[in-house]
């Protein structure tokens, strides 16, 4: 039970972060790379101020998305400054910077030793300890997110973003100004991003900077592309791919000296062949040109 | 009747080659003028610079007798003058609807904040502005494809779509370039009628063509662009 369980958070994480990425990539056009920096930075400032300050759980989430869309004014002028390309090759720059940051920063983040002994939730006095509890506070997170951008998807705020991703030209010469638009899909998604980042220090009571490479920033991409660009489903569907598969594979027959390589390899192998035959994802209506 | 725009003696160079120089005239309100001259011969520079895309090296812009400062494509398109590009700008990934939404103006929905302070506004002006959208999308018969995704539409018909757009934008200059381009007879048949139609709404409408037998057939004015000066038609010898 409590494998499932465990399952359960990391989907929850995932489909929060993936939601995040959509609204970047999917809506706006804008492919960052350095969305693990954000759910690093929203992990670091939950832990930081749980451990250091004593704050109740709903205070520290508040505070590491605001401290989350204040980190994210660098990749706000990125998307202005930059577009296409250059636009992903800045925010690899700024994933690699937050990176070593947290690296290296012993004084605050304590460096490659990470941060213990992270308390759990506890929301109005009842403490959220046990992996059911945590599973429940997590899927009414993550249910709120979905139900915050499915508001998103429905309001007419979607359209000017999707319109950024299509065409820019056709937004100036209506008067719409694109950066605007983009400011605010960078500022939206940083703070969904630490939103998972809260959960994801929560849940383990430990985080180190290897939670947050680049690495993880291409996962997170990858489960936006797999589920399909542009669409919710397909954000909760690229999230449950990417936590499932490994599990499922844990099934395949093969010594545990490589079991984990080889789940790895099936995994990127899936991934090419979704590229190559399904290139708009399981449930996309966009694809990158 | 009253000028709508006035060019003063606008110059453009590109890397020391002179592409307009000393560009003058002006456009009547609620009349249609058309733009000819060889390729190169700077039609769509102008367009660049009226429109803010590009910034003129000297010379003045007037619209309705305010001068123009520093032109950018938002200021600009917020006085009121819309652009149609030769090759239509839309969101091909929007449906035909959403496209002529997109384009409305003063929609609350555009800022954030109305989100929190007055949602109630956003939607009954979404409300509104759906049904204006559907009447304009009937002006310029696609409105029986407003659920259709814009990038499916033929050339013609994106084209046309592109007009609606100025329109739901509530544009009184249409700088319309080259909008026969690429389209078959029947639909530049389409499009002149849609722009009588805008003609006689009020609209003023500059287009840059090379069809140059339909364009004089239903413009008023026709101007013509040799090496970067502006003629107009009685001034030059065909």
């Amino acid at each position: 039970m409590n494998y499932l369980l465990h399952i359960l958070v990391m989907a929850e994480i995932y489909i929060i972060l993936g939601l995040a990425m959509n609204l970047l990539a999917g809506y706006s056009g804008l492919l960052s790379v350095s969305q693990a920096a954000f759910y690093g930075i929203g992990a670091y400032a939950a832990a930081l101020l749980l451990v250091n300050t004593g704050y109740s759980f709903p205070i520290v989430l508040v505070g590491a998305i605001v401290i989350n869309m204040i980190a994210c004014i660098p990749v706000i002028a990125f998307s202005i400054r930059f577009r296409d390309l250059f636009f992903v090759l800045a925010t690899l720059a700024w994933q690699v910077i937050i990176f070593t940051v947290l690296y290296n920063w012993v004084s605050v983040s304590n460096g490659p030793y990470g941060i213990s002994g992270i308390p759990k939730p506890v929301i109005f006095g009842y403490p959220f300890e046990s992996l059911p509890q945590f599973a429940l506070l997590a899927g009414a997170l993550c249910a709120l997110v979905l139900l915050f951008f499915y508001g998103l998807h429905k309001s007419p705020l979607s359209r000017y973003f999707q319109g950024v991703r299509d065409d820019q030209l056709t937004m100036l010469s209506f008067g719409k100004k694109p950066g605007y638009y983009k400011a605010i899909a960078i500022s939206i998604s940083s703070g969904v991003s630490a939103i998972a980042g809260t959960l994801f220090a929560c849940y383990y009571s430990y985080i180190d900077p290897t939670s947050f490479t680049m690495d993880e920033s291409i996962l997170i991409i990858s489960i936006v592309l797999i589920g399909g660009l542009g669409t919710l489903r397909g954000s909760v569907a690229g999230a449950l791919f990417y936590v499932l598969l490994p599990e499922v594979l844990r099934f395949v027959n093969v010594p545990d000296a490589f079991a984990s390589n080889l789940r790895m390899m099936i995994y990127a192998l899936i991934l090419i062949l979704m590229v190559m035959f399904r290139p708009y994802g399981f449930f996309g209506n966009y694809r990158f040109e | 009747m009253e000028t709508i725009l006035d060019v003063r003696n606008i110059t453009k160079s590109f890397n020391g080659l002179k592409v307009l120089q000393n560009a003058s005239f002006a456009v009547q309100t609620g009349t249609v003028a058309a733009f000819f001259g060889e390729n190169g011969s700077g039609k769509t520079t102008l367009f660049h610079i009226i429109s803010g895309f590009l910034k003129a090296d000297g010379g003045d812009l007037y619209y309705k007798n305010t001068p123009i400062s520093h032109p950018t494509p938002t200021s600009v398109a917020r006085l009121g003058i819309g652009r149609v590009w030769q090759n239509p700008r839309i969101c091909k990934n929007l449906s035909v609807l959403d496209n002529l939404l997109l384009a409305s103006r003063n929609h609350p929905g555009e800022r954030l904040l109305n989100y929190f302070v007055r949602p109630g506004q956003i939607i009954d002006a979404e409300k509104s502005k759906k049904s204006k959208a559907k009447e304009v999308a009937g002006e310029i018969a696609l409105d029986g494809k407003l659920g259709q995704a814009a990038g499916e539409l033929s050339f013609g018909q994106q084209k046309l779509l592109s007009i609606g757009m100025l329109l739901m934008n509530e544009a009184s200059l249409l700088l319309l370039d080259e909008p026969f381009a690429g389209v078959n007879a029947k639909m530049i048949d389409h499009i002149s009628e849609v722009m009588e139609t805008l003609k006689k709404q009020g609209k003023t409408i500059m287009m840059i063509e090379h069809n140059r037998a339909k364009a004089s057939s239903i413009s008023d004015t026709q101007f013509f662009l040799l090496k970067g000066e502006i003629m107009q038609k009685n001034d030059v010898y065909l």
